[in-house]
């Protein structure tokens, strides 16, 4: 994770260089790397955090709303965002969003800040590959010889990068303002509504549960591999990785077995149906979405002429 | 700056986007907003063809039996933990198998695509690895043209009489690199360089990606090796059930 700072810090000099005075690129640079090295060292890199959603998602003020409501006017927004191709709509669109998360929802804002993190530096991190050009000749404010080429920034690369990166940062935090508020079982109820093939829903709703109950037999499974020695060494941990995978298949055909016989004795016939709160949607929310939806349209209109 | 030195910060440079990049790439997903919206509809639309064909299938091995439908389920669950978690370190970046070629060795390429892009939203929604418009690019990339390939070399491999271990390692090493592949033009096409064009935005990618996915792509092939080698040693049953072994085999 420290690499990767030390990455975005350099992302953000690329992207700034010649544009604005040297210090000032310098600068932003070193505060980059600075406030992502502060938070990887406070920080592990884990991927179990997606297990806290649903838990976030109903701790939010925004959890009380009609989920089919949220789910258009996000993506609506998330695709204008991506389609409007310009920076000043995607920026208005994160910071709203951000606070919308935030202030409206009322989710943490270290929740919040850890959970951007990850995206935030894979967003910068693909970046460089848009900033820098591999070329024969050397062009644009900066280029270094490399390998018989010139690896150079170009001022129209450095455009082309920072408005992609302000756009995937936008359409994160569309993403982040609906995974925090809806859980996934009301998400899969709205596309149940839009009348997806109903063999695919409860594949979700399967998968989704599954996805838990592996992650947990995983830790065992681990665990107990790493108790007898099994990840010293590379050789020892690829022969071991791979066993545990096998067995955590194996465990997981086992266990679908159990599963369908704890079901068929309670009158499963390939329809699973949840109860869920009636949300109804009030007039005052969906004429509030829909007036800023379109004061964001009109923003992206007159930004582009 | 001396010639040294600029040698030196090119090199380190490019030490740093070579790592740096091809990790942020994950197990190649393409980023929320990379694509513009055309390419992001276009990509979408190609899938839809083999998501018909694969929800077909899985109506038919869900009327035929119900429980096959939990198997399904449990191999896609299976599909978004094994992203989930990490290969053991290979290169100082820690990377993900995609496992879907062994989903396809073992179910069919079809039915993966489906299995494929519900993993995918979920990783979307839940681990903002790849996004809502990147979903098809990302499905047609890792869903469906890594998949279909294993699945037809490893069909090919099976007439041709190669070992089934043999056959299992190619399938997935080389569904694993095509997915790279793929990845590499659906970027190069959204973001042509300024200098090179299309195919040089292609090479750029492909050459990045290059270094870190072959030694990759080597790895999950040895992991799916392992993966099977345990499953034929461990559940063989299941295996029958699935259609995987033949029903008579020992």
């Amino acid at each position: 994770m420290l690499f990767c700072a030390v990455l975005a810090g350099i992302m953000v000099w690329a992207m700034s260089w010649g544009r604005c005075p040297d210090w000032a690129s310098a600068g932003g640079a070193v505060l980059c790397t600075l406030a992502f090295g502060a938070f990887a060292l406070g920080h592990r890199h884990t991927h179990s955090e997606f297990i806290a959603f649903d838990y976030y998602a109903q701790q939010s003020r925004l959890f009380r709303f009609n989920p089919g409501l949220k789910t258009i006017f996000l993506t609506s927004l998330l695709i204008l965002c991506v389609a409007a191709d310009s920076a000043l709509t995607a920026v208005v669109v994160f910071l709203s969003m951000a606070l919308f998360t935030v202030v409206a929802g009322g989710t943490r804002i270290r929740v919040y800040l850890s959970l951007m993190t990850v995206p935030a530096v894979f967003i910068l991190l693909s970046g460089l590959a848009l900033v820098f050009d591999f070329a024969s000749q050397p062009a644009g404010v900066f280029s270094l010889r490399l390998l018989g080429g010139y690896l150079c920034v170009t001022p129209a690369a450095q455009a082309h990068a920072f408005l992609v990166t302000v756009k995937a940062l936008g359409a994160v935090s569309c993403l982040y303002a609906l995974s925090l508020s809806t859980p996934m079982n009301e998400l899969i109820g709205v596309m149940r509504r839009i009348h997806l093939p109903a063999v695919v829903i409860e594949l979700m709703y399967l998968i989704y549960r599954y996805i838990f109950i592996l992650l947990a037999a995983y830790a065992q499974i681990r665990a107990a591999a790493s108790a007898r020695l099994g990840f010293a060494g590379a050789r020892n941990s690829v022969r071991t990785f791979g066993r545990c995978c096998a067995n955590l298949l194996v465990q997981s055909f086992r266990r679908a077995g159990a599963c369908f016989d704890a079901m068929e004795s309670r009158c499963y016939e390939g329809k699973l149906a949840f109860l869920q709160s009636p949300k109804p949607v009030r007039a005052a929310e969906a004429a509030a979405a829909g007036v800023f939806f379109c004061a964001v349209t009109a923003l992206a209109v007159l930004t582009r002429i | 700056m001396s010639k040294n030195e600029k040698k030196f910060l090119s090199l380190s440079l490019m030490l740093g986007l070579v790592l740096g990049v091809t990790q942020a790439a994950g197990a190649m997903h393409i980023m929320e907003g990379y694509l513009p919206i055309g390419h992001a509809v276009a990509w979408g639309a190609i899938c839809l063809p083999f998501l018909a064909w694969g929800v077909i299938r899985i109506r038919r091995i869900a009327a035929n039996s119900r429980k096959s439908i939990l198997l399904l389920a449990m191999v896609g669950a299976f599909a978004f933990v094994l992203s989930a978690l990490k290969i053991p370190s290979v290169t100082g970046s820690s990377s993900h198998p995609t496992g879907t070629g062994l989903g396809a060795i073992l179910f069919g390429a079809p039915v993966m695509a489906v299995l494929g892009i519900i993993v995918l939203l979920f990783q979307a929604v839940l681990l903002a690895h790849g996004g809502l418009t990147t979903l098809g690019a990302n499905t047609f990339s890792m869903a469906i043209a890594g998949p279909f390939v294993s699945w037809g070399v490893y069909a090919l491999c099976r007439k041709l009489r190669i070992n089934r271990l043999v056959s299992v390692f190619l399938a997935a090493a080389l569904g694993d690199l095509f997915t790279y592949v793929v990845t590499s033009f659906q970027l190069g096409f959204a973001h042509p360089s300024v200098t090179g064009g299309v195919m040089g935005s292609v090479a750029e990618f492909m050459g990045i990606f290059a270094l870190t996915q072959i030694p990759l792509a080597v790895i999950e092939g040895i992991l799916t090796v392992v993966v099977v080698m345990g499953l034929e040693t461990y559940a063989k049953p299941e295996l029958r059930e699935i259609g995987y072994l033949a029903k008579g085999a020992a």
